[in-house]
C-alpha cells in the first residue's frame, strides 16, 4: 500500500513538474504600439486596462514616448486583439 | 507646476483630461458651461465628458482646489492646451495620488498618504493609517479602553490640528477616541502639515494639521464592500455606495460595523487585553452644482459601546464601559465670483453633538459637548504675484461634564477675523503671510500671526521655512479621560489656562523622479516652545497626578528627522527614516526632565515589491523605538522600572488585486512584541499603586489579519 501512494504521489509531482516545465518553456511574445497618450491618466487607463486582460504577462506604456509595449502569451492572445482593445479604448494607435 | 488641460471636441460633445504637475492626471476638478448648468467633476483619471454642451460662443471653465480657474473659450480647434497657474500653495492636495509623498508644491511642508500608502498594512479605522509614517506616532492612551493617541513632533493629540475637509474634527470629548470615527473605507487621502498651518483654519494648530480627505460622491466608485476580520477576534464589515443622479447632483452612502467575536486576557494579568467594541457609523453627503454656486452637506452619526477592564470570571471586577452617541452634520457652500480673477466667496457651517456616559472602575464620567463652526472665505487675485484670502469665523464650544457628583460647564465663544496673503516674487521664491485677531469669552482677544516661506532653486528641490504662533484651551478630562484609570489622586492645582506656543521650523528635500531610481531624501527640524502649557506631572508622587501651568517655565519640543527612499530595480521600493525627538518639561522640582514614555529615537524602514502587472504586492515595515523614561517609582517600593528599553515592530502584508476584488493578507507584531505589566498592581485594582496609564508599546501581541475589498467603478 505504501508503495502505491508513494508512485502516486511521485508520479503527481512528476506531473506537475512537468506541466510547469511545459510553462516555463512556453513562448511568448512581445508587441510595441505608438499610441496617442496626453497624460498620466491615459497611463493609468491603459494600464488598468490590459492589465486584466488575460494572456498579458508584462506591460511598460511610456508617456513621453507615447508607447505601449506587451509581453504576452500568444496561445491565449494575439497583437490584433490587443491593437483592437487600445483602439476601442479611443486612441490612435499605430503598430511597430 | 501647471494644471494643463487637454481637449477634444466632438460635434456638440466635449471630452478631456485635466493634469496637474508630473503630468498627473487632477480627479475631481470641476469642468462647466458659462452661462448653463452644464457641469462636471473629472473622473479618478482626470476625465470629463460635457453631452451636448458646446455651442459656437461657449466657454467652460475648469476649477480646482488650489490651482487658479481658467476660462477656455470653444474654437473649432481639434485638440488643445492650456496651463493654469496654482492659487495658494499651502493647499494644493492630490487626493487621489497613491502611496507617500512630500508634497513639491506646497509652501507649508506636507506630506500626502494615499489610498495605496494606507492599505500597505493593516488598516481598519484612521488610527493606523500611519504605521508606515516616520512623522507620526500612534500609541494606546492606556491599558483599558483601547483609545489611542497621534503624536506629531512628539507632541500629543491635543497639540494637532485634525480636520475633515478642513472642517476641525476630533477636538473636546471627541478627541480620545475620535481615530476610531473614521473607518479607513471612507479614507480618500491624508496631508500631514508640520509646524503651524494655514490662519485661515483656525488658531489651535500648534505641532501641525493633519486634514483627512474623505471618499467624494462625484469621484468614487459605485459601490464598495469590505470585510476585515483578524486572529484576535475582531471584525468588521463596511459598504459604500454612491449615485450620481446627473453631472451636478451626486450623493454617497456608507454604512459601519465593528466589534469582537471574543476578548481574551493574553498576558494573564486578568484584564481583558482589548475592550469588546461595538461600533455603528452611517454617513451620507451629497454633491450639487447650480451655476456658480458648488454645495456639499453632509451627517454623521456614531454610535460606540466599550467595554473592558478584569475579566467577568473575577470577584468584584474592575470595569470600564464609554457610551457614546455622536451626531454631525457640515454644509460647504462656494460661491464662485469672477474665475478669471480666481474670485470666490466658501462658506463652511458644521456642528457636532457628543455625548457620552462612562464608568472607570468606582468613577462615573457622563458628558456632553455641543460644538458650532463657521467659517466664511473671501479669496481673490490682487495681481499675478499676489493672493489674497480673507474671512470670518466664529466657534461656539459648549462642554458639559460631570465627574462623580461634580459638575462643571465649559461654555466658550470665538469670534475671529483672518487675512493671508500669497506671495510670489519669482518662479523660485514664496511666501505667506497669515494674521488673525479673536475674541475668547473665556479670555481676551489675541493675535495668531504666521510666515511661512519656500526658496526652490530647481524643480528637484524645495527648502522651506516657518515661523507660526498656535493657542488652545485644554480640557483636562474630555481630553485625558484615561487618567481615570488610576487609583492616583488627581490635584488640579490651579485654574488652567489656554496653552500657548511658537513655532519654528525648516526643511529641505530633494527628489529626482526622472532618474529610474526615483530617489529623494528630505531633513527637517522643527522648535516648538510654549509659553503657557497644562503640565500633567506624573514624577511628584507615584500616587498622585499634579495638574498645573507652565507659568513662565520652559517647556520644548525639539524634533530633527531625516528620510530617504529609492527603488533599486522595477517593483521594488525602500524607504528609511530616523527621528530624533527631545520633549522637555519641568517636572522634577522646577527642572526640564524628558516627558515620561516619550521616546528620543524612532527608526522606521519599509520595502515593498509589486510584481510586472502589480497583482501581487508584497510589504514589509519595521519600526524601532527607542527607549525612554517611566513616570518616577516609588523609591522604597518600586512597583516598575525607572526607564523602558528600545523595542521593535515588524510588520508584513501580502496583497492581490483583481478586476473587482483586492484581497489583503497580513500578520502585524511579527516579534511578539508585548509591554511587561501594562497595568500597575493589575491583581488589585482597588489599591492605591493600581495605574493602567503608563503605556508605551503594544499591549496585545502578534495579529493576523485578512481583508477583502469588492468594488464595481464607474465605467
Amino acid at each position: 500500500m505504501k508503495k502505491i501512494l508513494l508512485t502516486a504521489v511521485i508520479t503527481m509531482f512528476g506531473l506537475t513538474a512537468s506541466a510547469k516545465e511545459k510553462e516555463k518553456v512556453a513562448k511568448k511574445d512581445t508587441a510595441e504600439f505608438k499610441v496617442g497618450m496626453h497624460c498620466q491618466g491615459c497611463v493609468n487607463r491603459i494600464t488598468n486596462e490590459l492589465t486584466y486582460t488575460t494572456g498579458v504577462t508584462d506591460l511598460k506604456v511610456n508617456l513621453n514616448d507615447k508607447t505601449v509595449w506587451v509581453e504576452y502569451k500568444p496561445q491565449k492572445i494575439n497583437a490584433d486583439s490587443l491593437f483592437s482593445k487600445l483602439k476601442s479604448m479611443g486612441y490612435t494607435v499605430e503598430k511597430k | 507646476m501647471t494644471l494643463s488641460v487637454v481637449l477634444i471636441m466632438f460635434l456638440a460633445t466635449l471630452k478631456g483630461i485635466v493634469f496637474g504637475e508630473s503630468n498627473d492626471p487632477i480627479p475631481n476638478a470641476y469642468v462647466s458651461v458659462i452661462g448653463s448648468d452644464k457641469g462636471t467633476f473629472t473622473d479618478s483619471d482626470g476625465r470629463f465628458i460635457l453631452e451636448d454642451s458646446i455651442s459656437t460662443n461657449s466657454e467652460i471653465v475648469v476649477e480646482f482646489a488650489g490651482y487658479k480657474s481658467d476660462t477656455v473659450a470653444m474654437t473649432p480647434t481639434r485638440e488643445f492646451k492650456i496651463n493654469l497657474r496654482p492659487i495658494s500653495l499651502e493647499t494644493v492636495t492630490v487626493s487621489a495620488k497613491n502611496g507617500l509623498s512630500n508634497m513639491r508644491t506646497t509652501l507649508i511642508q506636507t506630506q500626502s498618504i494615499g489610498v495605496g500608502e494606507i492599505f500597505r498594512a493593516a488598516c481598519c479605522n484612521l488610527s493606523e493609517s500611519f504605521q508606515t509614517n516616520a512623522s507620526v506616532d500612534v500609541s494606546y492612551s492606556d491599558a483599558a479602553t483601547g483609545a489611542k493617541q497621534i503624536r506629531l513632533l512628539g507632541l500629543s493629540n491635543q497639540y494637532v490640528q485634525m480636520t475633515v475637509e478642513k472642517i476641525p474634527a476630533f477636538r473636546g470629548l471627541a478627541m480620545p477616541y475620535g481615530l476610531s470615527y473614521i473607518p479607513s473605507s471612507l479614507l480618500s487621502s491624508i496631508q500631514i502639515s508640520k509646524g503651524s498651518g494655514s490662519v485661515v483654519d483656525g488658531y489651535d494648530a500648534m505641532s501641525g494639521q493633519i486634514n483627512i480627505e474623505l471618499k467624494k460622491p462625484q469621484n468614487t466608485d459605485r459601490l464598495n464592500v469590505t470585510g476585515f476580520i483578524d486572529s484576535k477576534s475582531m471584525y468588521q464589515a463596511d459598504a459604500l455606495f454612491s449615485h450620481r443622479f446627473s453631472d451636478s447632483t451626486s450623493t454617497l452612502l456608507f454604512a459601519h460595523y465593528n466589534g469582537e467575536i471574543k476578548c481574551g486576557d493574553g498576558n494573564d494579568d486578568s484584564f481583558m487585553d482589548m475592550p469588546d467594541t461595538k461600533q455603528v457609523n452611517i454617513f451620507n453627503r451629497w454633491f450639487a452644482s447650480r451655476g456658480i454656486l458648488r454645495q456639499q452637506v453632509g451627517v454623521k452619526y456614531i454610535g460606540e459601546r466599550r467595554k473592558s477592564g478584569q475579566m467577568d470570571d473575577m470577584p468584584n471586577p474592575y470595569k470600564v464601559t464609554v457610551n457614546t452617541n455622536r451626531f454631525e452634520v457640515f454644509t460647504k457652500d462656494g460661491f464662485i465670483i469672477d474665475p478669471k480673477k480666481n474670485r470666490s466667496v466658501g462658506i463652511i457651517l458644521s456642528a457636532s453633538y457628543h455625548d457620552m456616559e462612562s464608568i472607570y472602575g468606582r468613577i462615573p464620567y457622563d458628558a456632553n459637548e455641543l460644538y458650532t463652526y463657521l467659517n466664511a472665505i473671501y479669496q481673490s487675485d490682487l495681481n499675478e504675484k499676489l493672493e489674497l484670502k480673507c474671512g470670518l469665523n466664529e466657534v461656539i464650544d459648549n462642554l458639559d461634564e460631570k465627574i462623580t457628583s461634580l459638575g462643571s460647564s465649559t461654555n466658550e465663544r470665538s469670534i475671529g477675523a483672518f487675512s493671508e496673503l500669497t506671495f510670489k516674487p519669482t518662479k523660485k521664491i514664496s511666501a505667506i503671510l497669515g494674521l488673525r485677531e479673536d475674541h475668547i469669552n473665556t479670555d481676551s482677544w489675541f493675535t495668531t500671526p504666521r510666515l511661512h516661506m519656500m526658496y526652490s532653486p530647481t524643480e528637484e528641490i524645495q527648502i522651506r521655512g516657518s515661523v507660526s504662533y498656535g493657542s488652545r484651551t485644554p480640557h483636562l478630562y474630555a481630553e485625558n479621560p484615561s487618567l481615570l484609570i488610576s487609583s492616583r489622586q488627581i490635584i488640579l492645582a490651579e485654574e488652567l489656562k489656554r496653552e500657548k506656543s511658537w513655532n519654528y521650523g525648516v526643511s529641505a528635500q530633494w527628489t529626482n523622479d526622472k532618474s529610474k531610481y526615483e530617489p529623494s531624501i528630505s531633513a527637517e527640524w522643527y522648535y516648538t516652545d510654549f509659553k503657557e502649557q497644562m503640565l500633567v506631572n506624573f514624577d511628584v508622587d507615584p500616587h498622585l497626578i499634579i495638574v498645573s501651568n507652565l507659568e513662565g517655565r520652559r517647556s520644548f519640543s525639539n524634533t530633527a528627522q531625516i528620510e530617504a527612499s529609492f527603488k533599486p530595480f522595477r517593483g521594488f521600493t525602500l524607504t528609511g527614516a530616523y527621528r530624533h525627538t527631545t520633549v522637555k518639561q519641568p517636572l522634577v522640582n522646577g527642572r526640564l526632565i524628558q516627558k515620561p514614555l516619550t521616546g528620543r529615537n524612532k527608526v522606521v524602514a519599509t520595502a515593498g515589491y509589486e510584481t510586472k502587472l502589480k497583482k501581487w504586492q508584497f510589504d514589509f515595515t519595521a519600526q524601532c523605538n527607542g527607549k525612554g523614561n517611566m513616570p518616577k517609582p516609588d523609591e522604597e517600593n518600586p512597583l516598575w522600572k525607572k526607564t523602558y528599553d528600545a523595542f521593535t515592530l515588524f510588520n508584513a502584508q501580502v496583497a492581490r488585486h483583481f478586476r473587482y476584488l483586492d484581497i489583503f493578507v497580513g500578520c502585524e507584531n511579527i516579534g511578539n512584541f508585548k509591554q511587561k505589566n501594562p497595568i500597575i498592581s493589575a491583581e488589585d485594582p482597588w489599591s492605591d499603586n493600581f495605574d493602567g496609564t503608563m503605556i508605551y508599546g503594544p499591549i496585545e501581541g502578534r495579529k493576523f489579519y485578512a481583508t477583502v475589498k469588492y468594488k464595481i467603478d464607474y465605467k
